[in-house]
């Protein structure tokens, strides 16, 4: 398989993709296959990503670009369906995701959360105040 | 005795038939679990598709005797529609699964909220939750395949 391997994201989280592509070409790529990690040929898949990969040709002329397809139909989501089924969460932990996300994002004036209450990085704006004023 | 001879003439069925609507019988008057998958939904509704492919798979493998698909947004039914349709089809207990890739607020948030909503709405319902999809190493392999796939064009 490709000895570069990366992740680049269409939107809010980071690095976009075009920044990605311009890493791997640093790196000596010359061919790059984009496999959409999309469980459905949806708007990303079907418009967004091909315009992504358009910008991306045109700032890397001499890189090839080659688009899989997405995730769509596999057995194997089955199984991880049911897998997912048996090992069901007892209500106390439905939410833990939410709790853990702090972890793993970072304050992005782009995404729909930033600045409001369900944005786990970005203080409620009535707590920034608050701060404000004990300095 | 009369009655049973006349079902008999009117409705002939062989023993093993009747062995097996007894016991079809019994599986109806015991707890009916549900299987709900619940997925994003999308303004391209073609693109559901091979998802829907996917749910008939699981209907297939006869796990679960009820099996419902719920939409976040854009489609029909709704979570809270399909929650409905598996307790009319008689579900003491629903356990709801994510079809989702990432723990965004939908995952996160969204989907315990509806399903906190409908356990407080059947309290009698056993409602029970699954990790999104995006959490099973299972993944790896499709996204290997796919990439494979293309590999040497």
């Amino acid at each position: 398989m490709a000895p570069i391997v990366e992740v680049g994201y269409l939107n809010y989280s980071e690095p976009p993709f075009a920044e990605t592509v311009a890493n791997v070409v640093a790196q000596g790529a010359t061919r790059i296959f984009v496999t959409p990690y999309f469980l459905i040929p949806g708007k990303f898949v079907k418009v967004d990503l091909p315009r992504a990969i358009d910008a991306a040709q045109s700032a890397h002329p001499d890189v090839t670009f080659i688009l899989a397809e997405p995730i769509g139909y596999d057995e194997l989501l089955a199984d991880a369906l049911l897998k997912s089924a048996a090992s069901a969460l007892p209500h106390t932990e439905w939410r833990s995701d939410l709790v853990q996300a702090a972890q793993s994002c970072r304050a992005n004036p782009e995404c729909p959360l930033y600045g409001t209450p369900a944005c786990p990085r970005q203080p409620f704006p009535l707590l920034t105040i608050q701060t404000t004023g004990e300095a | 005795m009369s009655v049973t001879t006349n079902s008999a003439i009117t409705n002939p069925v062989s023993n093993d038939e009747q062995d097996s609507i007894i016991l079809n019988r019994a599986a109806d008057a015991s707890p009916k679990s549900a299987l709900l998958i619940m997925v994003h939904g999308t303004p391209r509704p073609v693109a559901n598709e091979e998802m829907f492919r996917v749910v008939q798979v699981v209907k297939a493998r006869g796990v679960y005797p009820i099996v419902e698909v719920g939409f976040m947004e854009c489609n029909a039914p709704s979570i809270p529609e399909s929650i409905e349709a598996c307790i009319a089809q008689g579900a003491t207990k629903v356990t709801a699964v994510p079809y989702f890739l990432h723990t965004g607020t939908h995952v996160a948030d969204d989907l315990p909220t509806l399903i906190e909503a409908a356990q407080e709405q059947y309290p009698e319902v056993e409602f029970a939750m699954g990790g999104y999809l995006g959490r099973s190493e299972l993944l790896t392999d499709i996204l290997e395949a796919r990439t494979r796939a293309v590999v040497g064009v």
